[in-house]
């Protein structure tokens, strides 16, 4: 019998770590979104912690191949989860800071700076170091797909383009194209905004088509909000490293990023072309950063916003009443 | 007059301070009695209890006219720069320059408690859309839209990136309220390199010369905005000197906690401790007065111990505590349960460590930065909390969980586990939300069973 491979999959959340860059060291890059919280796992307080971090910290123990988990600073409680399992998984972690300041060139080197830490943690852990000819050729593959993905949201369902983006984090595959554009008949357009979600969490888009609403913008963690930008030819060729991290730091639109004036660029522009009528704003309970946000979004945004947390249960039997509400206020 | 050490309500201070003035006492130009700032809103003090020495009441008198001396510092032409969250480092710098004030707005978390709630800062926070389920520093916010507790300041810096998220939020919302900040990152203090020696840090953590050249990046970029703001240049020698005189309150607040942790019999109550803790991180928008009030209580402090006086018994149960309590009355309530403080760590271990002076100024400052216990793990935390544990003969730890931060859900249990397995001393998790009356005999009786499991251990 052929001995297995060796373990290969490098598992991260956030998407501020490119998958190129984790891919050109020879692993296989894996963004996950966890199935649902658990009450068994590592993660085994829950008194004031994050849904979403229990769920994705309890899934590392069903995921098989995986070399390495990666965090980032991007939340408070994020940060911490490395030492919290320092001795509960034996699993290499890895955490990388991302800068929440993104217009002063200090914060850009220093995003730079700490993608070449990652890196030395994947070759100490036996990958290879990136040459720029690797980069460019995984750059570019990762950019056609992430093109064709982008045109898959006018082909599927909302939620089926969503699972799409999530099944191609977490592979780096793409689902088979649909030969026919996806219609979706007279519905209100929503939008969605907010922090990551769980597998479960999906379940809302259900509701929300039930209750009358279309999806037309998936603005959460987990959606379309997070890819980065298609990489520029000419730079891609020059200088690949330093437009990876453009691409990635500073182009992705987040509530994290101080000052978070992009995100509020970002929703205006995709609002306005979406033609967007509500927003459903979806945030983890206990996470301040979206919370935050709720009440500046409605005075900023003057357009009816549904306020939904996430506590790691069923989220739709809790709001299936608030959403077709919200719907019936849009009609 | 009776020179005996005693804890005394606010009442009793009041008789108290006639008869001190009737014996000549000589007061600051902020001094008087303390009963004053009730009818002012500060309600908690009617139901503390006060060290009863001059030195103490020039202490609290320094600490509750903040507002006016801010006040006349706008009046007289000085700026005023509000910094945020980093708690300790760029004051000193701003103070270096002689046209300016700094303050932590942040400070107004205590506000809540201090005027039990009678200032609405956190109605005004609800309606700002950050409710109870963020950090008691919510109460900035309201603090910033009354005007009422201070000036709004001239320049606002705040450090984000490893900070706690309620903050970075409350900060965020503040500016889509229309206050510019000057945001400065303070990134995650990860060890050096495997290959790499490192740079050592105050305090004893160690990190990557590379962290250390991007937060003195970020400081000259504070700098130079400072510079901006008061059309004063400010040299290596100017910013030695700010940082010279940060070190002689640093080393004055040193002994303070020193003498006080180690003494026999506890010469200096929690309470003001903690007040005096907090002068390091901003001097109270008074660097030179804060030196002379910590250097009243030092006095203070060495002449008790020398007559081996103070408070409390002999035998009180000396206890570490960790984080600062939204509610300062919880202070009290630890002494009356039969502990004393013999060891602190209030988030800001960084503002009371010396500044390296051996090295250019800028650096200096960085290191201080990266030095803050917040940025690091909690590990890192802990460790440091047990050396101090073991330095100051604690037999207990408590640590304090601050409602709603984002950082108390899972750093309470890694320091816990930490200082349970490497020194074996029970530890105590309770939660201190601004006004601790309605859950005060819970707090006893956990407090109180703290006492007695440590009692059951020195007689076994």
């Amino acid at each position: 019998m052929s001995p297995s491979p060796p373990p290969n999959r490098v598992i991260y959340r956030c998407p501020f770590i490119p998958a190129e860059w984790i891919a050109s060291h020879g692993f296989i890059p894996s963004r996950i979104t966890p199935g649902a919280k658990k009450r068994t796992g590592p993660l085994n307080t829950s008194e004031g912690v994050c849904p979403f971090l229990n769920s994705f910290i309890n899934e590392l123990e069903s995921e098989k191949d995986v070399s390495a988990v990666v965090f980032t600073s991007v939340c408070d409680q994020m940060r911490r989860a490395p030492e919290y399992l320092a001795e509960k998984s034996p699993l290499p972690k890895f955490l990388m800071h991302v800068p929440a300041t993104w217009e002063s060139k200090a914060a850009q080197k220093l995003y730079r700076s700490e993608l070449h830490r990652l890196g030395s943690f994947l070759v100490n852990l036996g990958g290879q170091p990136a040459s720029n000819k690797i980069l460019r050729k995984t750059m570019q593959s990762y950019d056609e797909k992430r093109n064709i993905l982008r045109d898959l949201k006018s082909k599927l369902p909302p939620r089926a383009f969503s699972e799409s983006i999530a099944r191609f984090h977490r592979t780096g595959q793409l689902d088979p194209i649909p030969e026919k554009q996806f219609k979706s008949g007279p519905k209100i357009p929503v939008a969605l905004i907010g922090g990551p979600l769980t597998a479960q969490d999906l379940n809302l888009f259900d509701a929300i088509h039930q209750a009358g609403g279309f999806i037309v913008l998936d603005g959460t963690e987990t959606g379309e909000r997070t890819l980065p930008r298609s990489f520029k030819d000419k730079r891609l060729q020059e200088a690949p490293f330093e437009e990876l991290a453009d691409a990635y730091f500073g182009a992705i639109p987040d509530a994290f990023r101080r000052p978070n004036t992009l995100l509020y660029s970002w929703m205006e522009h995709e609002f306005e072309a979406e033609h967007v009528k509500g927003i459903i704003l979806l945030r983890n309970i206990w996470c301040d950063i979206w919370h935050a946000e709720v009440h500046r979004i409605r005075e900023w945004l003057q357009m009816p916003l549904l306020d939904i947390d996430l506590t790691g249960e069923d989220a739709v039997s809790r709001n299936k009443t608030r959403i077709h509400a919200f719907m019936e206020l849009l009609q | 007059m009776n020179d005996e050490s005693r804890q005394i309500s606010l009442h009793e201070w009041d008789k108290l301070y006639s008869e001190f003035k009737n014996a000549g006492m000589i007061e600051p130009f902020y001094g008087g009695p303390l009963g004053r700032h009730v009818p002012e809103g500060d309600l908690r003090l009617l139901s503390l209890k006060f060290d009863n020495s001059p030195e103490a009441l020039n202490l609290w008198n320094f600490l509750l006219t903040e507002e006016d001396r801010l006040r006349t510092a706008r009046k007289n032409g000085k700026k005023i720069v509000g910094t945020m969250k980093d708690l300790g480092t760029v004051p000193v710098m701003a103070y270096a320059f002689s046209g300016v004030v700094a303050f932590y707005p942040d400070g107004a978390w205590w506000i809540p408690c201090v005027m039990e709630l009678s200032a609405g800062l956190l109605s005004i926070a609800d309606s700002l859309g950050v409710d109870e389920s963020f950090c008691p520093v919510r109460a900035m916010l309201g603090a910033f839209v009354t005007s009422a507790h201070f000036p709004t300041p001239d320049l606002l810096i705040c450090s984000v990136g490893a900070i706690c998220d309620d903050f970075s939020s409350v900060a965020q919302r503040l500016n889509g309220m229309g206050y510019p900040i000057l945001w400065w990152e303070i990134p995650h203090r990860s060890p050096p390199a495997l290959d790499e020696s490192g740079t050592t840090l105050p305090g004893g953590f160690k990190t990557s010369q590379t962290l250390v050249e991007h937060v003195k990046s970020e400081l000259a970029r504070i700098k130079s905005s400072l510079e901006d703001l008061t059309g004063e240049a400010l040299d290596d020698e100017k910013l030695s000197a700010g940082i010279e005189a940060g070190n002689r309150i640093r080393k004055c607040l040193d002994e303070l906690r020193t003498l006080t942790f180690k003494a026999e019999i506890c010469p200096l109550p929690a309470l003001e401790l903690l007040i005096a803790e907090m002068l390091a991180i901003h001097f109270c928008s008074d660097r030179d007065e804060a030196l002379k009030v910590l250097k009243g209580l030092l006095d203070r402090v060495r002449k008790r111990i020398k007559k081996g006086e103070g408070f409390f018994d002999r035998d009180a149960v000396r206890i570490f505590w960790v984080n600062p309590v939204a509610d300062i009355s919880v202070m009290n309530l630890l002494e009356e349960c039969g502990g004393r403080i013999c060891g602190t760590e209030y988030l800001f271990t960084h503002a009371l460590d010396e500044i390296p002076a051996y090295i250019p100024p800028l650096e200096a400052l960085a290191r201080t930065a990266l030095a803050d216990p917040m940025i690091g793990s909690a590990s890192d935390r802990a460790e440091r909390i047990c050396s101090d544990i073991l330095r100051f003969g604690s037999e207990a730890l408590i640590i304090s969980k601050i409602p709603g931060a984002s950082h108390c859900a899972l750093e309470g249990t890694i320091i816990a586990e930490k200082v349970r397995k490497r020194l074996d001393i029970p530890v105590l998790e309770i939660e201190v939300p601004h006004l601790s009356d309605s859950i005060q005999m819970s707090l006893r009786t956990r407090m109180k069973a703290l006492i007695e499991v440590v009692l059951g251990r020195r007689d076994r």
